[in-house]
């Protein structure tokens, strides 16, 4: 398949999950993948894993709430591969306590990961594009959480929210030069074990519980797979979506339609 | 490989340049074997041999979509052909603007008739036939999620083809059959004044209008519904395909 070919997309939080999913499709898919992640071995593998299947991949260490972690991600991706196309906002942190339970401190750290990233993704992936003026397509990772309100989702519901109405700001912003910026919104997605979740996030065993009540309510009766996800990513960079922009892709097998 | 192989499809307004027509084309191009419909017959005979001429499968039927015979015979003759369905795609439409004083009641009931009934019918007798896992697309409108002046009647028949979209999309969820709405902008076809006759000062003024400065073109839409068709976990949501006009109101054209 080719209908990335020659374009060079980064992905933020690449290392695992629904962004790990995203950098196999694109690389698949003919693009030039810059993996960017915080756990170096798990940026280094992905990268691995794509050249190993003869794609074309490089991983940068990357902190999406610095500004100077960006500038220099823009940098090295630039002197590697020669330009940007595509900035797909994935990386995100999550938070699972009730409104009572959340402090401030921790209600402000989701906002830095999940919002600031994506606003930062925003100002230095369009700096990028600039650069050579053909446009490109800037991707935000979103939820359901940013149109349905849930118990114990504060603090994910307003930073997904915020990238929501970010996303098309931007749109509105940036469409007289070709930027095209869209946000994605999945419902529950199968990213983890259940043993590697209880790694990832100690505290949220509950939420983990609460997750199989709530799949016997969805109309799919299942969870969405991150390789699902990743297909609406290939979809937003790719030219098959150039008159789309300020849009919201939900993926969510029907649950918020209900 | 396509990524519609095997898959048997039918597309309602098919019959001239156009969105259906464009549909037509990609989704053979992918390998799915079509039904065409549409009222005009030299039209939709016109789109079946283009279809055929790509190398497409493609059946040409003369349909109503407003008459309930006509969507049986659709159905009957589409499975008689091709052994089964799993795609469907409610794209027949019709659309004018008329202030809501110079509208008559029959004016509105003719636009609920092919928009609302039209889309209905097409669900209700394609969908306990069609295949585990098939889907259906709904061309609704951004017109079904916004005003349009002296559009009474096309918003209020898109807005119901948007709602009723998600109640069908729960319905089906059963079979996994997914049904969704694409809501495109301004696409540039003889429905809205566009095409190739169209007019270049209109044309210029949709553009002012968009914040991706263009108008749509069928190909755009074509590629959207292709991937509606094939995205698996995607049911009972609305795709803006607007460049968009959806997202900016009336503050965002005058940026830039």
């Amino acid at each position: 398949m080719t209908s990335l070919l020659n374009k060079n997309v980064i992905v933020t939080g690449g290392g695992r999950g629904i962004g790990k999913a995203a950098c196999h499709l694109l690389s698949k898919e003919g693009a030039n993948v810059v993996i960017t992640c915080r756990t170096k071995e798990e940026g280094l593998a992905v990268e691995k894993e794509i050249l190993d299947s003869r794609g074309s991949g490089k991983y940068i260490s990357h902190d999406v709430t610095s500004e100077e972690s960006w500038k220099n991600l823009i940098n090295q991706t630039i002197k590697q591969f020669g330009r940007i196309d595509s900035v797909v906002n994935n990386a995100g942190g999550y938070n699972f306590e009730s409104i009572s339970e959340c402090s401030l401190e921790n209600f402000q750290k989701l906002l830095r990961t999940s919002l600031n990233g994506c606003f930062l993704g925003l100002k230095f992936g369009t700096e990028a594009i600039r650069k050579h003026g053909e446009g490109g397509s800037i991707v935000m990772m979103s939820s359901i959480l940013a149109k349905v309100g849930a118990p114990n989702y504060s603090a994910l519901s307003a930073a997904h929210g915020g990238v929501k109405l970010l996303a098309k700001a931007g749109a509105c912003e940036l469409g007289p030069e070709k930027i095209r910026v869209n946000s994605i919104h999945p419902g529950l997605v199968d990213t983890y074990s259940d043993e590697l979740f209880a790694e990832i996030y100690p505290d949220a065993t509950e939420s983990l519980e609460l997750q199989k009540e709530i799949i016997k309510d969805i109309p799919f009766n299942r969870l969405a797979s991150p390789e699902e996800v990743a297909e609406t990513i290939r979809f937003l960079v790719s030219d098959e979506s150039i008159f789309m922009t300020g849009a919201e892709l939900t993926i969510d097998g029907g649950m918020i339609a209900k | 490989m396509g990524r519609l192989d095997n898959k048997i499809a039918i597309i309602t307004g098919a019959t001239s340049f156009g969105i259906g027509r464009e549909t037509a084309l990609r989704l053979a191009g992918e390998g799915a074997s079509l039904t065409v419909t549409g009222r005009n017959e030299e039209a939709g005979n016109e789109t079946a041999d283009m279809v055929i001429k790509e190398g497409g499968k493609c059946l040409y039927i003369q349909h109503d979509v407003s008459n309930e015979d006509n969507w049986i015979n659709v159905v009957d003759k589409t499975i008689d052909a091709y052994g089964s369905l799993d795609i469907l795609v409610n794209n027949a439409g019709q659309f004018w603007v008329k202030s809501i004083a110079d509208t008559s009641l029959e004016d509105f009931n003719e636009i609920c008739s092919v928009n609302i009934d039209g889309t209905w019918l097409g669900m209700k007798h394609s969908l306990e036939r069609m295949n585990n896992g098939g889907a259906i697309v709904n061309v609704s409108s951004l017109m079904g999620q916004m005003g349009l002046p002296d559009g009474s009647g096309y918003c209020a028949s898109k807005g119901a083809v948007t709602s009723m979209t998600k109640a069908v999309a729960l319905e089906a969820a059963e079979k996994k059959i997914r049904v969704n709405a694409l809501h495109p902008g301004v696409i540039w076809t003889p429905m809205v004044g566009g095409g190739e006759q169209g007019d270049e000062n209109l044309k210029n003024f949709f553009i002012q209008e968009t914040p991706i400065r263009m108008v749509g073109l069928p190909e755009h839409m074509a590629d959207a519904i292709l991937f509606l068709c094939t995205a698996e976990y995607i049911t009972g949501v609305d795709l803006n395909v607007d460049g968009g006009r959806l997202a900016d109101g009336s503050m965002g054209s005058h940026a830039g």
